[in-house]
């Protein structure tokens, strides 16, 4: 998909209070940056050690009370997601250009769906593991899945400075 | 004036004199090296070098605040001996970060060196990293039905969380000044 300056998304994204207050604040773009790390180090650590010990890594720990850790994964990928479209409001067109965003994006869809998989098709006793018990093999390709994908989704985020003009 | 004098017979071009300043002249050998030359100039060795210091920054400081936490009591329910896997996992990815930050400080050794933010994030680093001792030590030692950590041990694992928060924002301000 080949998008231009005049593309209707990019306008919209451009002028939208996101893009304006992105451009027109100096010191916001950095403080976003800031808050994109640490957004991201909240859903990576609280979503990644469920994953971890569903894979039987600290069988030591009820998942039931890991769980409690949620709202800081939540309240990263909320952030994430806001600061991240202010970075691409800034300036669209780069950023919806770019494989390396393009593949990010895909990703989190993937990784979302995968979020999906686990609180709503899987069956409930493998959410509700006590200390020392072992996830059924579903519940262990779904961790699995859930913390390559974020991971990649770090990896290529980072990539999206490399791979393109005029993107941080 | 006669070492300059003198030193400029041997070299056409005379560089800057390190006879006043040892740390000077390590900065410039270090970013001088192949090694650093092939970091600034090869197309995927800063950008691989730098996603993995973001992978283990995203893992000391996740995993690091979550074992925090529970150290300030939240989800008591976590048995505090059962953390101590977590504390393997932070050290692993913290190895990883020393590793990959000396060869980024490597690649561009003054200017790092000379940066503000360089210096705020080194110094919060060993500090939260020096604090990082004491709460690991009170997941091996604590009783299990302990339902507070001790004043110094709550001390340590809140001025770990604020701490980290520092290193991140003074690392990721050092792109800026």
């Amino acid at each position: 998909m080949t998008l231009n300056h005049d593309s209707p998304l990019v306008l919209f994204l451009h002028d939208s209070f996101a893009g304006v207050a992105m451009r027109g604040i100096p010191w916001l773009f950095p403080t976003f940056e800031v808050l994109h790390f640490a957004g991201m180090a909240m859903l990576v650590g609280a979503v990644g050690v469920i994953d971890l010990r569903v894979l039987g890594f600290a069988r030591g720990l009820p998942l039931t009370a890991l769980h409690r850790f949620q709202p800081i994964g939540v309240a990263g990928l909320v952030i994430n997601i806001i600061t991240g479209i202010g970075f691409v409001a800034t300036d669209p067109l780069p950023y919806l250009m770019n494989g390396a965003y393009r593949l990010k994006m895909l990703l989190m869809l993937i990784a979302g769906l995968n979020i999906l998989i686990f609180y709503f098709v899987l069956p409930r006793e493998a959410r509700q593991l006590q200390a020392h018990a072992s996830a059924p093999v579903p519940a262990r390709l779904v961790a699995a899945a859930s913390l390559l994908l974020w991971l990649s989704v770090i990896w290529a985020g980072r990539f999206i400075a490399f791979t393109g003009k005029n993107t941080l | 004036m006669a070492h300059v004098a003198a030193s400029s017979t041997r070299s056409p071009v005379p560089l800057r004199s390190h006879k006043e300043c040892p740390l000077q002249a390590l900065l410039q050998s270090l970013q001088e090296s192949q090694f650093a030359t092939w970091m600034l100039e090869s197309s995927y060795g800063y950008p691989v070098i730098l996603t993995l210091h973001t992978t283990g920054l995203a893992v000391v400081v996740g995993v690091l605040l979550l074992v925090d936490l529970r150290v300030l009591g939240k989800v008591p329910a976590l048995p505090l001996q059962a953390m101590r896997p977590l504390m393997t996992l932070v050290w692993s990815a913290f190895l990883v970060n020393l590793v990959t930050g000396l060869l980024i400080f490597v690649s561009d050794a003054e200017r790092y060196y000379g940066s503000i933010n360089f210096r705020i994030k080194i110094s919060a680093v060993l500090l939260a990293i020096a604090l990082a001792v004491p709460v690991q030590r009170y997941l091996r030692d604590a009783d299990a039905a302990a339902v507070s950590a001790p004043g110094g041990v709550r001390l340590a694992a809140g001025s770990s969380i604020a701490l980290w928060a520092a290193a991140l924002i003074s690392g990721r301000l050092m792109a800026y000044f």
